[in-house]
């Protein structure tokens, strides 16, 4: 850019300056891509975490996949999970197994001879309870068999085998369920229901006995009713709007558990996956019903769809129910997190449904006899935006809840995300550890950046620097295995510290004044044993106290009187840990906040006769408090998210309580305490880079704030 | 003080008296607190590898306890020992109630055991079968003689179970190469050449066995207080020591010793006991990794922003964004690292160059350079801004002079504007080392491990894996003090692996620190 014509031609000839131009345009290029690429990066960084979180919100999809036509009424089909084979059954009692795509029979059997099929069931696993015109039930399982060759190619073998058979039974409806040797056939009758139940049992010499029973139950105007997949209970729906659950034992019999009168026309119900709560379609669209303490309560609900739901099945993979509508459209809704996920429509109305087992294929009927297939890709019906932040009705919870439980032992659990409770522990940690942290801090950045002795402030002042390099491990460890154990039984003495060491060093110092005079900027070798007095003290006072008032046991008093127990690794050592590490932070920035007023204006103060904590009060204080106020944002920031500390140092529970005496489970340490449970791509890997991406908002904004502010006084500064 | 109105002497609150003193005892808590944990720390970590005495209660019921007097409970009236023996007693310490105590002594002939499995051994040595050394007379000069020999022995094992080890590793990756081979003439040399290898293997394993098994047959019998015997194999025993016979002398000796081992030798025992050689090697790869990446890179970002970018709101919206990056919390950084760099370039790196390994990733799962990047990252901030300062330290002047010399802009920042605010690079170089060593949580989530087989370095090609995981030093405390079985016993751990970082830490701190202030005081001045 500078001209090189100072330069004689003798010194750098005409090839050396062509090279050393573009040298030098070249470096210009290469720096500019160069820091705009590593800022980019940056900006990539919150890209990235909400494009994994993104498709949490995604509506899921359904594509299409095949159409077939199959020539006969059927009163039964499904399909496999791989898209490879469709099966139908139809009134002659013959099963028909097809390829998808070619649509040709791979398979042909004949159930029964000289029997007509009545009504089909579909049971889990492509079990079919089948009820026979001659009085039969019987259980029709579809086997594929998947088989890998040599090459790693799949084939798939179709096979038949009829499960179980049951002779003497009507022609009703009917669901039958079997395990080992117990089962239970619950069919329709003229008045009612009629449930058979057998139940082998073992006793001690190996004898096998046999308990059976048959029991009628009178449900005049029964409109639908389903058997739960362990066999233990039973929900019927009645015109009336009637709707009852009843609890199976083959000793027992058959016995109300729970009943609820629905206002509008039931139109079908199912129990939901893990059988701990029941879906039923009426006249207002989809409730989601528990039995809590002998009633039955509607805990979600479903409305607004455009037109009624008529026909529900259950996902077998998750709590998501597929229902298909009076206007012929199929919806997947999901039970907890109250989503309709999608819904599929056809140029024409569909008639009937199927889902596949992984609830990730849907084959339906429309008019001709025309099977249609979709495949579904709905990979977090789970999540809402009402699961995560507002309360929910949870299965076997007497009441909407906030709470964050997400996974345990068995499948049909159900997870519960909500992050309420981890901002609530965020945000209370960090409330408690700034008022621990900020009085001190301020305090001392006031006192070193005005007060203090130069001397020793040159030495004070790197000192709290090297603070804020301390590891958070190291402050963690030590807060959760050196002073939780020895604050848990010392309650009483760290309240009364909060009183005695002020009340002590303004006392003391009175006194040491009335003496002598102590030379402003020394206060500090006066301080010191006071404030060591003061600690010591509160120790002795504590301790005291906590035998005169609390029985010498202050968490038993605590936990008789409120019946809640004190963690050991509560709020109090988090208010200190956490206050540890960012007292250097408020106290270097506010130190330099201070320390920048200019000079000229606190010498006239002082020269108009102000003492110096006046000018500091009425002049220092008010022109710096902007950047205080920065420091006190920058601190709050790193409180938020801070982990290891807190990961160490709390009980890692996510309870919403206020109380300073229980731990909590902040959003930073729920990230590594999950994270290794968490499947790649799956929902709460997704639902954990969204709380990164909370926590990464929450702290840029606050930073942001907080260097806005801090610019805004330095440009003050400037000016005068 | 106010002579012109003498009426009434000002109240400590009105004269602000009582503010200066909070105030004051804001500034005195702060500093407390830091030397509280610095001395806590410090005092906790250096008496941890001390050879304590060892102290035998004589207790009203006849019996006896031994061990190393841990504190006393003045409340409870009663003293924590440790016991040791953990094979013996299942447990390592014991509470004794003071009432209980009817004679405390420290018997001169009792023997500490450093062994290799169930923590140390107190008691008395009582008999010794050594095979060819014949105990003439004294047995405890035949124990330390015996000991002697085993330790040459010792390292005579190690020696032969790498060879065994570098065999494996050649026929792992002889099969990885014949998973890829087609060819079928290179195929059975391959073959060959792996039977061969497996033969090799073969011999020197039943070598190694009967040398361990050879090894193992020789034991010492010791006693425990109470007289209870116990055969202990001297392979097992790392080191024996009498503490209570013991001078100061070679108590210091054993402590610089037993400090050395802390250094150079791996852990043992779940980490809780031995060296820490792994984690502070790991740490140093580490962040020299980071280095290598954060350096340039922050540098170049920030020479950028001071030197090339035009200044406007585009940069000073960048340079917010550089100063709020770093008060992103770590775990942020963490989690990002493991969906960007391990998930997403690692997962890719495999599917095109390590699919025959797969399902088992290579580098799509965490290791030392998901690590080093993601800590790069984090440190970034750090780097440009103390760059930064360190280049608007350099008096305009200067660069003036240099342009009006005829260098170009280029040449300028190369010979003069950065060889002056080499101090600042530095700075924010060893500052982010400093950060580097110290974090924890994001490391969690993309490449530590609590026992990492394998150094990042060894000797088999290509001698450098930067795929591997890899211990640290930092993440060594929270498992250790957190996640061991037994966190009582492997607390003085704790403490000593704290002091190591905290030292570390600090004294790169405080080196940047001098620094800074060099080259604060070095351009305050004026022009030069």
């Amino acid at each position: 850019m500078v001209p090189p014509y100072f330069v004689q031609e003798s010194l750098v000839d005409r090839k050396t300056r062509r090279r050393i131009q573009i040298m030098d345009t070249g470096a210009k290029w290469m720096i500019t891509l160069g820091g705009i690429a590593v800022i980019a990066c940056m900006v990539v960084m919150i890209i990235l975490m909400a494009d994994v979180a993104w498709p949490l919100f995604k509506q899921a999809s359904a594509t299409k996949e095949h159409q077939a036509a199959f020539v006969a009424e059927t009163v039964h089909y499904s399909f496999d999970d791989y898209f490879e084979r469709a099966y139908f059954l139809d009134e002659s009692g013959l099963l028909t197994v097809t390829s998808i795509p070619e649509n040709e029979v791979v398979f042909q059997r004949e159930l029964r001879s000289n029997a007509r099929i009545m009504s089909a069931h579909a049971n889990p696993d492509h079990v079919i309870t089948c009820v026979w015109d001659d009085g039969t039930v019987t259980l029709e399982s579809i086997i594929f068999k998947t088989e890998y060759d040599d090459q790693g190619q799949r084939s798939t073998r179709s096979n038949h085998e009829t499960v179980r058979s049951f002779g003497d039974m009507g022609t009703g409806e009917a669901i039958a369920m079997v395990q080992d040797q117990s089962s239970v056939v619950v069919q329709e009758t003229e008045n009612g229901l009629a449930v058979h139940q057998v139940s082998m049992t073992e006793d001690l010499f190996g004898d096998i006995e046999e308990t059976s029973s048959v029991e009628d139950i009178g449900l005049p105007g029964l409109i639908a009713f389903d058997v739960s997949h362990d066999r233990s209970q039973l929900v019927t729906a009645q015109t009336n709007g009637q709707l009852t659950l009843w609890a199976l034992d083959p000793d027992e019999g058959v016995a109300v558990s729970g009943s609820a009168q629905l206002s509008g026309a039931i139109h079908d119900l199912t129990f939901v996956y893990g059988d701990a709560s029941i879906a039923v379609a009426d006249d207002h669209g989809l409730g989601i019903w528990m039995p809590l303490n002998g009633e039955l309560l509607e805990i979600r609900s479903l409305k607004g769809h455009t037109s009624a739901f008529q026909k529900l099945i259950p996902s077998r993979r998750d709590k998501s129910v597929f229902a298909l509508s009076s206007s012929g459209s199929v919806s997947q809704i999901h039970a907890t997190s109250e989503r309709e996920v999608l819904e599929i429509r056809a140029p024409f109305p569909l008639s009937s449904f199927m889902v596949n087992q992984q609830g990730k294929g849907i084959m339906a009927v429309t008019q001709g006899n025309q099977y249609w297939f979709w495949r579904l890709d709905n990979p977090h019906p789970d999540v809402s935006f009402k699961t995560l932040w507002l309360p929910v009705w949870y299965e076997g919870y007497p009441e909407p809840v906030f709470t964050w439980q997400s996974s345990a032992a068995t499948d049909d659990f159900e997870p519960k995300t909500s992050l309420m409770p981890l901002l609530f522990g965020s945000l209370k940690g960090t409330f408690y550890s700034m008022i621990f942290a900020l009085p001190i801090a301020l305090l001392g950045a006031i006192y070193t950046s005005y007060l203090m002795d130069p001397k020793w402030k040159r030495w004070v002042k790197p000192a709290v620097e090297l603070m804020a390099a301390i590891p958070t491990v190291v402050i963690g460890f030590l807060a959760a295995l050196w002073l939780a154990p020895r604050l848990e039984d010392r309650v009483p003495a760290v309240f009364m510290s909060l009183l005695l060491v002020p009340i002590v060093v303004i006392v003391g110092m009175t006194l040491i004044q009335k003496w002598g005079k102590v030379r402003l900027g020394r206060e500090f070798y006066w301080v010191m044993p006071l404030v060591a007095l003061g600690v010591l003290l509160s120790l002795g006072i504590g301790e005291w106290f906590q035998q005169w008032m609390f029985d010498g046991d202050f968490r038993l008093w605590y936990f008789e009187t409120f019946s809640k127990g004190v963690d050991q690794r509560n709020c109090l050592v988090i208010a200190f840990a956490l206050g540890f590490a960012v007292i250097p932070i408020i106290f270097t920035i506010s130190e330099d906040a201070l320390s920048n007023v200019p000079a000229h204006i606190t010498a006239a103060s002082l020269a108009l006769g102000a003492t110096p904590w006046q000018t500091l009060r009425r002049v220092v204080l008010p022109i710096a408090s902007p950047g205080i106020f920065a420091a006190a944002m920058i601190g709050f920031g790193r409180a938020v998210g801070e982990t290891m500390i807190v990961l160490m140092a709390t009980g890692n529970t996510p309870i919403m309580e206020w109380s300073i005496f229980n731990g909590m489970r902040t959003l930073s340490a729920n990230i590594a305490v999950e994270i290794p449970e968490a499947p790649v791509d799956g929902s709460l890997y997704r639902i954990l880079f969204l709380t990164a991406l909370l926590l990464f908002v929450i702290t840029f904004i606050v930073n942001t704030a907080a260097e806005f502010v801090r610019h805004k006084l330095s440009k003050k500064y400037k000016q005068a | 003080m106010n002579r012109a109105f003498p009426r009434r002497k000002p109240g400590i609150w009105t004269t602000g008296d009582a503010w200066v003193w909070l105030s004051t005892a804001g500034a005195v808590i702060t500093v407390l607190m830091l030397v509280g944990l610095v001395g806590l720390v410090s005092y906790n970590g250096l008496s941890a590898l001390w050879p304590h005495q060892l102290a035998q209660f004589e207790l009203v019921d006849g019996s006896k306890a031994l061990g190393e007097l841990k504190r006393t409970d003045e409340d409870m009236h009663r003293i924590q020992i440790k016991s040791g023996n953990r094979d013996l007693y299942g447990i390592d310490f014991r509470w004794i109630d003071d009432v209980n105590v009817s004679n405390r002594s420290f018997p001169e002939n009792a023997w500490a055991l450093e062994r290799l499995e169930h923590g140390h051994f107190y008691g008395f040595l009582t008999n010794m079968n050594a095979s060819s050394a014949s105990i003439d007379g004294d047995l405890e000069t035949a124990f330390a003689k015996a000991l002697k020999t085993m330790a040459l022995k010792r390292e005579e094992l190690n020696d032969l179970e790498s060879e065994l080890a570098s065999i494996n590793t050649s026929l792992e990756s002889l099969n990885l190469e014949l998973l890829d081979t087609v060819d079928k003439d290179k195929r059975t040399r391959l073959e060959a050449l792996k039977t061969e290898r497996e033969e090799a293997f073969e011999v020197l394993r039943v070598k190694v066995d009967g040398f361990r098994s050879e090894l193992q047959s020789q034991y010492v019998t010791m006693a425990d207080c109470n007289g209870r015997t116990k055969d202990i194999p001297l392979f097992s025993i790392l080191r024996a020591y009498q503490p209570n016979s013991m001078s100061v002398f070679s108590r210091t000796g054993l402590y610089l010793s037993r400090m050395l081992d802390l250094l150079t030798e791996p852990p043992r025992e779940a980490n809780t006991e031995g060296g820490l050689f792994p984690a502070i090697f790991g740490t140093a790869m580490m962040v020299l990794l980071m280095s290598l990446f954060t350096m340039p890179l922050g540098v170049v970002a920030a020479v950028y922003l001071r030197e090339y970018a035009k200044e406007g709101l585009l940069v000073r919206i960048i340079r917010i964004t550089v100063n709020n990056l770093a008060g992103v919390p770590s775990i942020v950084y963490g989690i990002f690292g493991l969906g960007f760099f391990v998930y997403g370039i690692g997962g890719t790196i495999d599917d095109w160059f390590f699919s025959n390994r797969l399902p088992t990733p290579t580098f799509g799962t965490g290791g030392l350079l998901w690590a080093s990047l993601t800590m790069a990252l984090l440190t970034m901030p750090v780097v440009i801004v103390a760059t930064e300062e360190g280049l608007s330290a350099v008096p305009k002047g200067i660069r003036e002079g240099s342009l009006a010399l005829g260098a170009t802009k280029f040449q300028t920042l190369m010979r003069v504007v950065l060889p002056m605010s080499s101090p600042g690079i530095l700075t924010g170089l060893i500052l982010s080392i400093a950060r580097a060593a110290g974090e924890v949580a994001p490391l969690m989530l993309v490449g530590v491990a609590k026992l990492a087989p394998k150094l990042v370095v060894d000797q088999q090609f290509p001698y450098f894996h930067p795929e591997r995981k890899f211990m640290h030093l930092g993440f060594h405390i929270y498992d250790v003090g957190f996640q061991s079985p037994n966190v009582e016993a492997a607390i003085p751990m704790v403490f000593v692996t704290t002091l190591l970082l905290l030292v570390m830490v600090l004294g790169l701190s405080s080196i940047a620190m001098v620094l800074r202030q060099r080259m604060r005081t070095k351009y305050s001045g004026g022009a030069f």
